[in-house]
């Protein structure tokens, strides 16, 4: 735990000079459920799998033998539940004169908060990260190497993703036919549909997901775009033009995060498959809780703590999502 | 400057007397042995963990005779500023002091009784040049 914060380092708090002290924090906007699927379990880890459909039917000769299929085994992922916690501890001297004399005893609020913005961040990292199989999670109290492969063994975003059945690769970069990674605009959002319109089940069977979610940072020039855009699509027209031609693309809704870091980073995925077989993942066991109050007997700090426990990553992300980090590489 | 982020046992503070200086937040400090008034005295890169002692937990001005400080013991990991570019490879290397708030991270382990940080991670983006790890205390050290 930290050192207990004592009456010296926020002397303010013991001036009866000063009338107001403000606790002043973030209140954290609950936004990962707009692009995770959020379920909980009881247990430890959860392992998910999968089994593909059949291939199409084919023709049979007049009294020749039907071909048979069998379906095929997809990737399995493990969820293995993580804890993430948070102590706060006070002199018995603060305590009493500062912190519950001005009324900012709410520490709970501040746990819970500190544990929102934890998890938020977590997962707005995995869009920041979407090209890469790990990367380094900073902590306040050191760094974690975060695994973020999916089933099959890739990065979220990949022009390669493994076709289970060992059909061609999937791709889900955004991809005009040329480029891949296009800047956010109409003809961005364009390429978005053309990457979905080519993705296909674990058979090769069209799969096409309708995108209806961008995943933006908050205002950035990503987001502005989107806005300015979305309203022309809305009203049916041709983004950026004074033709009376109409929109190609059906509007979407922005979820637009401050935590990502890389405002060049956008993504669209289709909310009606966001479910346990598709796309990113937050598997709770525990929601955060504030644990009691503890006073140590002999020097009577005053210790608060909460904790939460989950998990967060994908299996399957090759059949919803799209991403696009605007380098038009 | 050094920051306390975890510890198993008790965190015990106490009130020291100061040479009329002036300390900040997070310093460390090792004891003064010499017969006086003096209890302890900013710590430097010749501390050695015999003498290494405790952190400020206040910031007091030149004028100042006591000091708040927070002793230091063996179950405690701490946070601190490094020299040069920390890396993940120096972890269990022992290191001398910088100065009061800040630890010599030559890449290579200290063998002498000065060494009085065991870096055992890296906190934050490298170019932080920030490090966890356990302040050094022993009673006696033997040839």
């Amino acid at each position: 735990m930290s050192a207990p914060l004592s009456i010296n380092q926020a002397a303010d708090l013991v001036d009866l000079s000063i009338q107001k002290v403000f606790s002043k924090e973030a209140e954290p906007e609950k936004l990962y459920p707009q692009y995770f699927n959020v379920r909980t379990t009881e247990d430890y880890y959860e392992k998910d799998s999968s089994l593909s459909g059949l291939t199409q039917a084919d023709f049979v000769d007049e009294n020749g033998i039907i071909f048979a299929d069998t379906p095929v085994q997809g990737y399995k992922k493990t969820y293995t539940q993580n804890m993430v916690g948070i102590i706060v501890p006070f002199t018995f001297q603060m305590w009493k004169f500062g912190i519950r004399k001005r009324d900012l005893e709410n520490t709970a609020r501040q746990l819970k908060n500190s544990i929102a913005q934890r998890k938020e961040k977590l997962c707005a990292e995995r869009i920041d990260n979407a090209y890469a199989t790990s990367y380094t999670a900073y902590g306040a109290s050191g760094n974690k190497v975060m695994n973020i492969a999916g089933g099959d063994g890739l990065a979220a975003a990949s022009n390669a993703h493994t076709r289970e059945d060992g059909g061609p690769d999937m791709n889900n970069i955004v991809y005009d036919g040329s480029d891949y990674n296009l800047p956010f605009d109409y003809a961005g959002v364009k390429a978005a549909y053309r990457t979905a319109g080519l993705m296909v089940d674990p058979r090769g069977n069209p799969m096409i997901p309708d995108l209806d979610v961008l995943v933006v940072k908050k205002n950035s020039a990503n987001h502005f775009k989107a806005k300015e855009i979305l309203k022309a699509i809305t009203g049916n027209n041709l983004p950026g033009s004074n033709t009376y031609d109409g929109s190609a693309v059906n509007a979407f809704k922005i979820v637009a995060l401050p935590f990502i870091a890389n405002a060049n980073y956008w993504a669209m995925f289709d909310s009606s498959l966001m479910a346990d077989e598709f796309g990113f993942q937050f598997i709770e066991s525990q929601a955060a809780m504030v644990d009691p109050v503890n006073v140590v007997y002999k020097t009577k700090e005053i210790q608060t703590s909460a904790t939460t426990l989950f998990d967060l990553g994908f299996n399957d992300l090759a059949r919803m999502w799209v991403f696009s980090n605007s380098t038009s590489s | 400057m050094f920051k306390l982020i975890k510890e198993s046992n008790e965190t015990v503070y106490k009130k020291v007397r100061i040479d009329s200086q002036a300390y900040t937040l997070g310093d460390l400090v090792m004891l003064d042995r010499t017969a006086d008034a003096i209890d302890v005295v900013p710590a430097t890169a010749a501390t050695t963990s015999t003498n290494v002692f405790a952190v400020a937990m206040e910031t007091v001005a030149s004028n100042a005779t006591e000091i708040l400080v927070c002793i230091v013991d063996a179950s405690q990991e701490w946070t601190v500023g490094a020299s040069n570019t920390p890396t993940l490879a120096d972890n269990y290397q022992k290191m001398l002091l910088a100065n009061k708030s800040e630890v010599n991270n030559t890449h290579s382990n200290n063998t002498t009784d000065e060494a009085v940080f065991l870096q055992t991670g890296v906190i934050g983006a490298v170019a932080d040049k920030v490090i966890v790890g356990n302040i050094l205390r022993v009673a006696t050290v033997t040839a």
